[in-house]
């Protein structure tokens, strides 16, 4: 697996801090869409969901697809109304992805519900494997690249500031991250769904107990986090105007690094672990070395799991084996 | 799982649905699209495994099972034999003598395709120490597999290091990183190992990939700055350097993996890591030290990828980092699983299998190839959901995966 230049520029030469500080935001606000799959499943279910990565992965997908059709049935829909056909993709991405999210559960982990933890991660890693090389098969090796029709109005509007410019799509991005987990926040502590979902995380048999379905508010934190997973591979494509059937395998990894950093199972940690991670990772690059630009997440899991396996904000006490 | 027959269409609905934008619609390079039929394909196979399935539940294939019963019968007592622990047996001793004349009837590539089968098996055998009888899940180690290679490697192009002096620096490197990355993780729950280590293995690959000057980075070694060839084994004068002395060489490896791990299965150190791995609270209670066995396991397997690593360094002559990727870590693994975990029998079968049957489909039929990782990963899955104990289980192991935890 090449991995593809992923998710940062290294543009070294400029002395100036503000763009990496973007890039490395952008970065960090796609992790913690991400890792926010992660550390939902991990909350409820106590297995990581070795998957996701793919499931972002099939997300950046859809959305070129859904882009592509668009463009083969009138090419006059990129023209006239570009917002409505990337809403139209994005919709398509985040309900086919759910989908896909769901069915994994279904098929994959139910059963292994109850089984050693050991079971259910080998269960993802196949999973994982599986989704990987379906699409593969289906949508071929080579780079997919996403329209540059839809990307050119959100590049070529720029805001500037001193020497530095921000284009439309970055603060698009920065924003819609923002929105989307200050939504899910809202979502989880506000509504009857929410709290049936944090009670399942607490005590599934005393949930059960009280009348709540647990099979489906597992289906539809799966349905969630894969919708969420969709939305930042969307947005990624868009920057980085290209996928592979590959991508999901490191993103995956560095969201779950994110996702341990802020205390796994924990969503406010989610979203600082990303946001953290995407911070660092830049400035490694700037200060240190842009050879070694995924090594950092690596290292930054490594030593999180072994100093403080709980992260950041996790009360969750990583219990021995 | 409850089917019911109304849900059948349903089900084949749902997945036809599912898979029609990603298998349904192709992207052509001319940035046209074209739509495909598959979608209805797997639809259609949906409904006839499940209409299978439901058929099968309800009607009662009694003579099928007969049938069955009546082909295992005899068979019985050779599983049985076969999952004992192997006393001197004809069987074994007729195997032996089949693989030692084995290299008389093959030629070329199928001679090469043996000797990496048992590298294989070697790795697999290994990994079978830390997951299956200590029941630790290891994902990254095809680093360790890559620390041995690279230990030799460097240690024979810059020193001019002799193969069997190799095969001890190679183990003991890649035994001391075992040791480094075992001490601080083994304290973790199990998931939380299994990414650390896949962590590490990673970490390893990109430092071999990015220090140029030492291991030649992408470009491997040799290459055009460290020059030189990885040298092969010797006995006195002779130089090993055929693919004949190559797979004797291995299959001498293989029988004493086979021998270390069966004593080791039986030996006190083997009855401790089962006991911590099935109850460590249990475990200590008895006095067993279940950290200090815990990184023995892990040590002995990193050691045990360090030999194979050195082994296969030595036959290829040329290795680079894109060698020793996760495929890797992960393809050992599937060996383990659909072998059995903490079985040696079954181990040795699923790295056999796993691995004959995709070099046949790469070499026969090239047009399949990009379907090998497909089923590794759908093997991983319907083993765990199906049969978690693998082709050939281990007694103990298997009362361990079959129980449900109460949660």
């Amino acid at each position: 697996m090449t991995q593809p230049d992923y998710l940062i520029a290294t543009t070294l030469n400029t002395p100036v801090i503000l763009p990496h500080i973007i890039n490395g935001l952008i970065a960090g606000g796609i992790y913690a869409l991400i890792a926010l799959g992660y550390t939902m499943v991990y909350g409820i279910l106590g297995m990581i969901n070795f998957a996701h990565g793919e499931i972002y992965m099939i997300g950046t997908y859809l959305g070129i697809i859904t882009l592509a059709v668009l463009t083969a049935i009138g090419p006059g829909f990129i023209v006239g109304m570009p917002i409505l056909c990337l809403l139209v993709a994005l919709f398509v991405a985040v309900i086919f992805s759910a989908g896909y999210g769901a069915t994994v559960e279904r098929l994959a982990y139910r059963r292994l519900r109850h089984a050693p933890v050991l079971a259910a991660l080998i269960s993802a890693i196949g999973m994982s494997t599986f989704l990987q090389n379906y699409v593969m098969v289906a949508q071929g090796k080579d780079n997919k690249a996403f329209p540059a029709q839809f990307k050119t109005i959100f590049v070529q509007n720029k805001i500037h500031i001193g020497d530095t410019s921000i284009s439309l799509l970055e603060i698009f991005i920065i924003f819609s991250c923002v929105a989307i987990m200050f939504g899910l926040h809202l979502f989880i502590s506000k509504t009857r769904l929410g709290k049936a979902m944090r009670a399942t995380a607490q005590d599934k048999k005393m949930a059960s107990l009280v009348g709540i379905n647990i099979d489906r508010i597992i289906s539809i934190t799966f349905i969630i986090g894969s919708g969420l997973a969709a939305a930042g591979g969307l947005m990624v494509s868009m920057y980085l105007s290209t996928t592979r059937f590959d991508v999901g395998y490191l993103i995956g990894i560095k969201a779950f690094t994110a996702a341990v950093l802020g205390g796994i199972g924990n969503i406010p940690g989610a979203m600082l672990g990303g946001l953290l991670l995407g911070m660092v990772e830049t400035l490694g690059i700037v200060f240190i070395s842009p050879d070694y630009k995924e090594v950092y997440a690596f290292v930054i899991l490594i030593i999180v799991l072994i100093v403080r396996p709980t992260g950041l904000l996790g009360e969750r006490v990583a219990d021995k084996a | 799982m409850k089917l019911s027959f109304s849900k059948v269409p349903m089900y084949a609905l749902w997945f036809t649905v599912l898979t029609f934008p990603l298998v349904g619609i192709r992207m052509m390079d001319d940035k046209t699209v074209q739509f495909r039929l598959s979608p209805l394909i797997i639809g259609g196979v949906v409904l006839f495994i499940g209409a299978l399935y439901m058929g099968l539940s309800r009607v009662k294939f009694t003579f099928i099972s007969d049938a069955f019963k009546g082909i295992a019968a005899p068979l019985k007592p050779v599983t049985a034999g076969l999952a004992k622990p192997p006393a001197i047996k004809i069987e074994l001793f007729l195997l032996c003598l089949f693989l030692l004349i084995l290299p008389a009837m093959l030629s070329g590539k199928y001679m090469n395709l043996a000797i990496d089968t048992g590298i294989y098996i070697v790795l697999a055998l290994g990994l079978n120490i830390v997951v299956g009888l200590a029941g630790l899940l290891v994902l990254g180690y095809a680093g360790f597999f890559a620390i041995g290679a690279y230990a030799y490697a460097l240690a024979s192009l810059n020193f001019g290091c002799p193969f069997w002096l190799g095969l001890l620096i190679g183990g003991a490197v890649s035994a001391v990183f075992g040791f480094l990355v075992g001490l601080p993780s083994l304290r973790l729950r199990g998931d939380y190992l299994a990414i650390v280590t896949l962590g590490f293995g990673e970490l390893i690959r990109y430092i071999f990939k990015n220090l140029p000057n030492i291991t030649g980075g992408e470009k491997g070694l040799p290459n055009e700055l460290i020059r030189g060839e990885i040298h092969h084994p010797t006995i006195g004068p002779w130089v090993l350097s055929q693919p004949i002395y190559y797979y004797y060489l291995t299959f001498i490896f293989v029988v004493v993996t086979v021998v270390v791990l069966e004593r080791l299965n039986n030996s006190r150190i083997g009855r401790a890591l089962i006991a911590v791995r099935e109850d460590e609270l249990a475990a200590r209670t008895m006095g067993i030290n279940a950290t200090k066995m815990k990184i023995l396991a892990f040590v002995l397997s990193a050691a045990w990828a360090g030999f194979a690593g050195v082994l296969y360094a030595a036959k290829i002559g040329y290795i680079t980092p894109e060698g020793f990727r996760f495929e890797q870590s992960a393809l050992i693994l599937a060996m383990v699983i659909l072998g059995g975990m903490g079985s040696t029998l079954g181990v040795i079968l699923g790295a056999v299998i796993l691995y004959i049957i995709p070099w046949i489909i790469r070499d026969q039929l090239p047009a399949f190839q990009d379907y090998r990782l497909l089923i590794y990963g759908a093997t991983m899955v319907l083993m765990m959901l199906f049969r978690p104990q693998g082709l050939i289980s281990s007694k103990r192991r298997k009362i361990e995966l079959t129980e449900t935890e109460e949660k």
